[in-house]
């Protein structure tokens, strides 16, 4: 098997996001006003071809870029080569990225068109794309750092992107402030383990750890605290309480459809990095950090429905909304079970693909009707569920699922966590976790409410142009139902 | 035909729903109330068809995968104990509709919700799979809250969002009863089924594994809990009458002569088989409470001045008889909670029909607009009477049938439950009569009273069938008993006479643990 094979085409999905962000660079380079028309087309094909590509893997040879065949080369290629890890259930995680991916583009397209900035915004997000896809199969401590890196410097920036508001810069400034600090304890605990262990990569940490370790003895100590640490940082990067005090901040202070690919992509691609870490690497020591989890799980679920209950902003609210989201996400987290050899993650994955799903056409929405009236209220939202029948309905679609209400996909996608947490013995958090789900029910209810039961306070009108927009929300309210009937599509 | 009657009768409204929406507003109404006779005519289908003793206890049987690794399908199929209630919900649903006649806001949006509220309680009924069934009983709400939120009167949201948020509450404790019976069923049969006929066959231990309670006993309170709300049983009985006030009058027939049904539906079909002994075990609690209930609402009913409340408050007195019935564990008291459910449905739904006659006329239900109505409105005071005659469970209507039986077995189990029940059948008698004195009788005062017209034929096209109904039942139940006996026959011996034995077996001294 060439390099080419072995290398270069696993990474053909990656490849295609970095290649569309230097040709964006290139093309703002000539500063041409002829190209200004092509360059949304060219930020589309990173999406698309990445789409392409994983079809291309996908159809090949689902799972030929094993680790094993890597053995033949040098010490460094070799390292080098391991540190990317690729079977089929990454290759899932790429279909999702991809698919959230593109409908972020055009969202983003259409909410900055009249923006000189735009090629700029498209080129970090081609880079955080490209990002997220090396962080869900980066099978090397030093590979999930440098993704990490890649993926969120260019988000600290898109935060502030739109320069005229004071709420983007302080949105910005704390989310850099925070994330950065997450990244350095993150890169302690990296430090730590391989003090301890003398590897980066995933799999030699891993059967280091079988052989017991704890107690107070520095090997132990070393161990824990950087487990510890684990939790932190990652906390701090998924938004879990109590390390959730930025995500509000933040998701409120962005533009409107960079909070959406922020709430969509980006936790997906964190839930992947945290399945990698937790379950690829610490999995021997699992009984150190499930109860930690379990109990950060509850604590975010309610702190994320306690805080969105008295929020009038609906982008604030679904900040919260999605704070509690990724307390289920935890709870489903530490619940994987194995059969054989491979993790169970198909419920995780369903569930992170419909809560992305969900995230974005509700971004995509709020992004709409923001452009038109310049707010996001409550009150905006009043009597649209009669005077734009379409979207309404969308929203409707939408928050009920994200409420978990059936025949959504919200709903099987919380029963199969729950299904889940129950058999792996978490029935109390269950327990809890329903209860939380009542109090959120009653903010998505008020959503609702304003959607259908109030008189409109004033008239919004679409322009046509937001056509495509239209289209990419009700395809995401179509996913809710669609992958509802259909769950196989997803892999269940 | 008979393969496809169930997938029938629960499509045809999603159909509706569908030829709605091209059509006028005006036209929506029609195509209603169409898919809706559609609907009666397929459930008189299904009372032909189906076998009330025939040995295979779910017939009419439909179905196809759906999670297919979960062990979930999208079965459908009906029984002795469903039978009856998706007759009541397809008689209900034109009567409903015909009540509701008036609305003129967002006509085609409001059949619609009416359509998909009769899917989604079709759905309920037939649903043979423990997933599918609470899939049903979550979709259920979505129509309603809007019913209530969007067309209902003046203090709608708030009532709206009580009643979602009191049932949506019972529903997730149910569901992490359904998850835990599942894992349970998957522990001892190594695989995951929602069937519920199969689900019944899990043993629990008797391990005390919090507080004293053991897991039969936190899934049975896990999925009870959710019925009680829906009966609803008192102390959770407050949304009910905001709901009721605020609803349209289609929407209060529905949720007083279906909706409310599921509570006790789901006792008999989950509870008590999934859990027999926890229910033995929660009888002191369950007559308890139902006693109050029916006490309680009795009283309160009798202090209302607004007609709907009472039918409200009357509907937490006449349910706790139904939970009273089951609570009495013998045959007599089964039977009469079964018929007491129909008659209840039908009755309180007549009532909320009259009420909304009076209402869009008048647009009061205060009793003290009223009086001396049975002047201008002969033909109305005439119904107004003989529902009541019903609701207070006169001999010769239905409701008496159902009552009686149900004291009988009180009586059986303990007399006490019989006196204090009974006595608060006697306020049953009082609040209905003080009401029909306030707004029929005395003297004609309010001038806009005097212009009232008497009923229309809309009017008469609901309430004929329902008086025939009440006539029928109350005279000869046995049109409906002969289906439903073998059901109920092997439900007592299944369910009742097993959890019993096995818990006196446990309470004798060296009896097997």
């Amino acid at each position: 098997m060439s390099l080419l094979d072995l290398f270069l085409i696993p990474v053909s999905p990656v490849a295609s996001f970095v290649i569309a962000g230097l040709l964006l660079i290139v093309l703002q380079c000539i500063r041409s006003p002829k190209l200004k028309g092509i360059t949304k087309i060219v930020a589309l094909l990173g999406p698309l071809g990445s789409l392409l590509a994983t079809w291309n893997l996908f159809k090949s040879q689902p799972l030929a870029y094993s680790l094993v065949t890597a053995g033949s080369y040098e010490a460094w290629l070799n390292e080098f080569i391991l540190s990317y890890h690729l079977d089929s259930t990454t290759m899932i995680w790429y279909w999702a990225i991809g698919a959230i991916a593109s409908i972020s583009f055009i969202f983003v397209e259409a909410y900055f068109k009249d923006l000189e900035e735009l090629p700029e915004i498209l080129i970090l997000l081609e880079f955080i794309a490209a990002a997220m896809m090396l962080l869900v199969s980066a099978n090397n401590l030093l590979m999930v750092f440098m993704a990490l890196e890649l993926m969120s410097l260019p988000t600290y920036v898109l935060v502030g992107v739109e320069r005229e508001k004071h709420f983007g810069a302080e949105a910005s400034l704390k989310y850099f402030l925070f994330g950065s600090f997450a990244t350095v304890l993150l890169l302690f605990s990296i430090a730590l383990l391989y003090a301890y262990t003398g590897t980066l990569q995933f799999s030699q940490i891993s059967n280091f750890l079988m052989v017991p370790v704890g107690g107070t003895n520095p090997a132990g100590i070393m161990v824990m605290a950087a487990s510890a640490l684990f939790i932190i940082a990652v906390g701090f990067k998924l938004g879990l309480a109590p390390f959730h005090m930025w995500l509000p901040d933040a998701y409120e202070g962005a533009a409107t459809p960079i909070t959406g690919f922020m709430g969509s992509a980006i936790k997906l691609a964190g839930f992947g990095m945290a399945l990698r870490l937790w379950w690829g690497m610490l999995a021997p020591i699992s009984a150190h950090w499930v109860a930690i989890l379990g109990s950060l799980s509850v604590v975010t679920m309610f702190v994320g429905n306690l805080g969105a209950l008295r929020q009038r902003n609906l982008k604030r609210l679904f900040a919260y909304s999605s704070i509690s989201h990724a307390g289920y996400l935890v709870l489903g987290l530490i619940s994987i079970s194995k059969t054989g050899t491979q993790l169970d993650t198909q419920n995780l994955f369903y569930y992170l693909v419909v809560y992305g799903f969900m995230f974005l056409g509700v971004f995509g929405i709020l992004g709409l009707i923001e452009k038109q009236t310049g707010s996001t209220d409550i009150s905006t939202f009043e009597g649209i569920g009669f005077s734009h029948p379409l979207l309404g309905a969308c929203l409707a679609i939408l928050v009920l699922s994200a409420a978990g209400i059936p025949p959504t996909a919200g709903f099987l996608g919380k029963y199969l966590l729950f299904a889940d947490a129950v058999r792996t013995g978490h029935v109390w958090l269950v327990v809890l976790a329903v209860l939380s789900s009542v109090i959120g029910v009653f903010y998505y209810l008020r959503v609702l409410v304003a959607l259908y039961m109030t008189e409109p306070s004033q008239r919004i009108i679409l322009s046509s142009q937001s056509r495509i927009v239209v289209w990419s929300v009700i395809a995401c309210a179509f996913c809710m139902i669609f992958f509802s009937f259909f769950p196989q599509r997803l892999g269940i | 035909m008979t393969d496809s009657l169930l997938p029938l009768l629960l499509f045809v409204p999603i159909i509706g729903i569908i030829l709605c929406l091209p059509f006028s507003q005006q036209l929506a109404r029609w195509v209603a109330l169409l898919t809706s006779l559609v609907g009666v005519v397929l459930a008189i289908i299904l009372y032909q068809e189906f076998d009330g003793s025939g040995s295979e206890k779910l017939q009419l049987a439909w179905s196809f995968p759906w999670i297919s690794s979960y062990g979930i399908k999208f079965a459908l199929a009906v029984d002795g104990l469903s039978f009856p209630l998706v007759l009541l919900t397809k008689v209900m649903m034109p009567i409903a509709l015909l009540a509701s006649w008036g609305e003129d806001r967002r006509l085609r949006s409001f059949m619609s919700c009416f359509l998909f509220l009769d899917f989604a309680m079709t759905g309920t009924f037939l649903a043979t799979d423990l997933f599918l069934f609470y899939v049903f009983w979550e979709l259920m709400l979505i129509p309603m809250i809007l019913l209530i939120g969007v067309w209902g009167s003046q203090n709608r949201i708030y009532a709206a969002l009580k009643f979602f948020l009191f049932t949506f509450a019972g529903s997730v404790l149910m569901l992490v009863a359904i998850l835990w019976l599942f894992g349970e069923y998957r522990a001892q049969f190594g695989a995951y089924t929602g069937e519920i006929a199969l689900l019944s066959k899990v043993v629990f231990s008797n391990q005390p594994i919090f507080w004293g309670l053991t897991t039969q006993d936190l899934i049975f309170w896990g999925f009870t809990l959710a019925f009680l709300i829906k009966v609803p049983l008192f102390p959770l009985h407050t949304w009910l009458p905001d709901a009721h006030v605020q609803a349209p009058t289609g929407g209060s027939v529905l949720l007083a002569a279906v909706l409310l049904k599921m509570g006790t539906y789901g006792l008999m079909r989950f509870s008590i088989p999934f859990c027999p002994e926890a229910f033995i075990k929660a009888v002191p609690i369950l007559s308890t409470l139902s006693l109050v209930g029916i006490v309680y609402g009795a009283w309160v009913a009798f202090q209302q001045t607004d007609m709907k409340k009472l039918v409200a408050y009357s509907s937490v007195s006449h349910l706790g008889f139904v939970v009273l019935g089951l609570c009495a564990l013998n045959r007599e008291g089964l039977t009469g909670s079964v018929l007491q459910v129909i008659n209840h449905g039908v009755s309180s739904g007549a009532l909320f029909v009259l009420v909304g006659i009076l209402y869009e006329r008048r647009h009061s239900r205060e009793f003290e607009d009223f009086g001396g109505l049975a002047t201008v409105m002969p033909r109305y005071a005439f119904f107004l009477v003989f529902v009541a005659c019903s609701s207070m469970a006169v001999p010769g209507l239905n409701g008496f049938v159902g009552e009686f039986l149900i004291l009988l077995g009180a009586f059986k189990a303990k007399p006490i439950w019989t006196y204090i029940a009974v006595s608060a059948a006697l306020f049953g008698a009082l609040y209905l009569l003080v009401m029909i004195r306030q707004v029929l009788f005395g003297p004609l005062n309010s001038g806009e009273n005097k212009n009232l017209k008497d009923l229309s034929t809309r009017d008469w096209v609901s309430l004929v069938p329902i008086t025939v109904m009440i006539l029928m039942l109350g005279m000869s139940p046995n049109f409906l008993l002969r289906k439903i006996d073998p059901a109920l026959d092997s439900f007592w011996k299944t369910s009742l006479q097993k959890g019993q034995s096995s818990v006196e077996a446990k309470a004798k001294p060296g009896g097997k643990v």
